[in-house]
């Protein structure tokens, strides 16, 4: 028995049945295990809260039932540790994480521990997250939400680029300005970046009031380590920011989520581009310019369109949400992304999603 | 009133796309909505025109149509949320409110459209719990323009709260709903903010507060103390008894958001309907077996997770509180779960169920 004081896992249901039927249900996974053991092993398991030595254990089992069942125990015990069933009680004080950070992650490390099945597996995940560099263009409705959680989720060194000032129709929807920051017209990336520091005050943060355009010097503005581009730039349209940043991330092997929720797709699921898996943003624009080659509206009576979109603060934060668990994937490593999108609908809540394959044919990722 | 006088403009969130045969698909780009229609070439042509500049006579008069079947259609593409009225381009302009209007303004017609955000940004909603869902709901609401909130909740902020919930250093170790209430007020100072540091233990306590909130006042139980079933129960009870609408946040399991049921009393399944179905769906693999009982249990979770179970939430209450039969609430004898991994929504329906007994 290599525990010390066998804890069972808190992402694990434990289920009984009659006196020696047992039922360990894997939240993560649902999974279940179904064991018959004899009825004092079953009791044992209420045993288990991480406070008794394992020699302890076995002593008070051979003292109630006899020392065939303390030998039959420390078996049990054994099997549990390497199902994964129980862990040190202490394994987030060992975890050599910083004591401010345990504290505040431990519910995110449970999580972590109950997806990726080790504790050494789920230090290992929020140490990435703790040391990643977040490169975040647009820091608008999404944006601002996303950064918001990833803040939560304990990501501390960004890069936030956005041409814009804040006006007083943006505070409505936005994770950070308050009224002043519009009335003093700053701009979006200073206001944002001094209401974060305010309330994380140990997060590195650097700004850039650069417009997204093809004139750009994108070299100068993402770091050497950036780790995760984020798209939230919605002007003048995200597909064309995404096709600029993509061409950029593309031959430097560099990750580009593409937040979605811009403006007119509220909604959206935005989808994860790792260059040489995944479709790059040149796959998408060509994969979406056929899909709607029939579909060509009349010319608009009204010129000027930029203030027509209209959405929910709700919205926004779906959006958030849903790129925030892309992003949490990516630094867990637990599943290969693949190609597509999604689109919340709002009269149904019904998810409409879509898959998008690589082109081989395509001039930007073909070769990678 | 559509007069022959009247400057329509065509949305500008709205395509109009020719799809063949004379029919016409009109786009509503914000809601992702399609209404379509079968017009004339020169009607088409005259609702191409409308720019919010030009009359309907003049444009009758540029297309050679005929001015009462151009006001008729005016009228009825109008209640159906493609063409806004006059001085609406004006009045949303000067409102910081404005991306909320535009949207409400894909389900209500524009002289409307005002009428109904009145109604949400006056309905008092009660927040039951503080926590990482009831935080995000909170913001979430203040965000939308709803104006009047109930907060109750009895705890304090802790470190291990703040991986999740709107909280951060600088409020550890305050109460949350003091905590909570000046985040509100630094976004909206016309905020009004009722505070109730206590922890809701009977229907009674409730019914009190509902009555003095009114009528209209929503409920969202966002409170999982003793258990999400507790309270949910308490909320039922005081509900039924006064009628308030009331929506239950759900939670999060691992890979999942929940997504709960919003209920009106009387008129759809209640929670216990709910309950009586999901005990039924539970089938035979977890009949005669009982939980072992872990109270030191700490389940994980995290921002995102809480964030998306609480924009249901506050999607369901901006739908009650509107009042409007053409956006009305969705989760209404269901529940849902958002899968992360897989992307796809689950849906569980929750018909009311007679020998409830909650219907009339």
């Amino acid at each position: 028995m290599s525990l010390a004081a066998p804890y069972l896992r808190d992402g694990i249901d434990v289920y009984l049945r009659g006196e020696d039927e047992v039922h360990f249900v894997f939240l993560a996974t649902r999974t279940r295990i179904v064991l018959r053991v004899r009825p004092y092993l079953v009791e044992a398991l209420a045993w288990l809260d991480g406070r008794q030595s394992s020699e302890d254990l076995v002593k008070r089992m051979d003292h109630l039932h006899g020392t065939q069942a303390g030998a039959r125990l420390r078996t049990f015990l054994d099997y549990l540790e390497h199902k994964g069933i129980t862990v040190e009680p202490d394994w987030l004080e060992r975890s050599g994480l910083e004591g401010q950070a345990v504290a505040m992650q431990q519910r995110q490390l449970s999580f972590l521990l109950d997806v990726l099945g080790t504790p050494e597996r789920a230090v290992a995940a929020q140490r990435r997250i703790g040391k990643a560099r977040i490169i975040c263009f647009g820091v608008g409705g999404v944006g601002s939400w996303l950064l918001r959680q990833l803040l939560a989720m304990g990501f501390r060194r960004f890069v936030l680029i956005d041409h814009d000032t804040v006006s007083e129709s943006d505070v409505a929807r936005h994770a950070f300005f308050v009224p002043a920051d519009a009335a003093k017209g700053s701009h979006k990336v200073v206001a944002t970046a001094e209401r974060i520091l305010e309330q994380f005050p140990h997060v590195e943060i650097a700004t850039s009031d650069s417009a997204l355009t093809t004139m750009t010097a994108l070299e100068e503005i993402i770091p050497r380590d950036a780790s995760l581009i984020i798209n939230a730039a919605d002007q003048p349209y995200i597909g064309y920011t995404s096709v600029l940043l993509s061409r950029f991330c593309v031959p430097r092997r560099l990750p580009l989520l593409v937040a979605g929720g811009f403006d007119a797709h509220l909604g959206s699921v935005g989808e994860m581009i790792i260059p040489g898996v995944t479709p790059c943003a040149d796959c998408y624009a060509a994969h979406f310019s056929d899909a709607l080659r029939d579909w060509v509206p009349m010319e608009h009576p009204v010129a000027d369109r930029r203030d027509a979109a209209g959405g929910l603060c709700s919205l926004s934060v779906f959006a958030a949400g849903a790129a925030a668990m892309q992003v949490l994937r990516l630094f867990t490593g637990e599943d290969e992304p693949c190609g597509g999108r999604g689109e919340l609908l709002f009269d149904s809540y019904g998810l409409d999603a879509f898959t998008v394959q690589r082109r081989p044919d395509c001039p930007i990722c073909a070769d990678t | 009133m559509i007069a022959e006088s009247s400057r329509l403009r065509l949305r500008p969130s709205v395509a109009m796309v020719p799809i063949g045969d004379g029919q016409w698909q009109f786009f509503l780009g914000n809601t992702r909505r399609s209404r379509h229609y079968r017009l004339r070439q020169d009607l088409a042509s005259a609702v191409a025109q409308m720019d919010g500049h030009a009359t309907l006579a003049e444009i009758a008069g540029r297309t050679g149509s005929d001015l009462h079947g151009l006001k008729a259609l005016a009228r009825t593409l109008h209640e159906s949320c493609i063409l806004e009225d006059d001085g609406f381009e004006q009045r949303l302009a000067c409102s910081p409110w404005r991306r909320v209007l535009n949207f409400i303004g894909d389900y209500v017609p524009s002289d409307s459209v005002e009428i109904a955000f009145e109604r949400l940004s006056g309905t008092e909603v009660l927040i039951l719990g503080a926590g990482a869902v009831g935080s995000w709901v909170a913001l979430q609401l203040c965000h939308s323009g709803v104006e009047r909130l109930t907060l109750v909740d009895d705890d304090t902020v802790a470190m291990s709260n703040l991986n999740r919930s709107l909280y951060t250093l600088p409020d550890v170790g305050q109460p949350k709903v003091d905590a909570l209430t000046r985040r509100l007020r630094a976004i909206n100072p016309r905020l009004t903010v009722r505070r109730r540091r206590q922890r809701m233990t009977d229907a009674n306590e409730l019914l009190g507060w509902l009555r003095e909130a009114g009528p209209a006042a929503i409920v969202v139980d966002c409170a999982d103390l003793p258990s999400v079933d507790a309270t949910s129960a308490m909320v039922d009870s005081a509900c039924r008894a006064t009628r308030n609408a009331y929506v239950i946040a759900g939670g999060y399991n691992l890979h999942l958001s929940l997504i709960g049921m919003t209920v009106i009393p009387g008129r759809t399944a209640c929670y216990h309907c709910g309950r009586l179905t999901l005990e039924e769906l539970q089938g035979d693999e977890l009949v005669g077996l009982r939980k072992l009982a872990r109270p030191w249990r700490n389940i994980g979770n995290l921002a995102p997770l809480a964030a998306i179970t609480a924009s249901f939430a506050v999607n369901e209450v901006i739908r009650v509180a509107l009042s409007d039969s053409r956006i009305p609430p969705a989760m209404v004898n269901r529940r849902g779960e958002f899968n992360f991994l897989t992307n796809e929504m689950h849906f569980t329906s929750l018909p009311p169920r007679p020998e409830c007994g909650c219907m009339p």
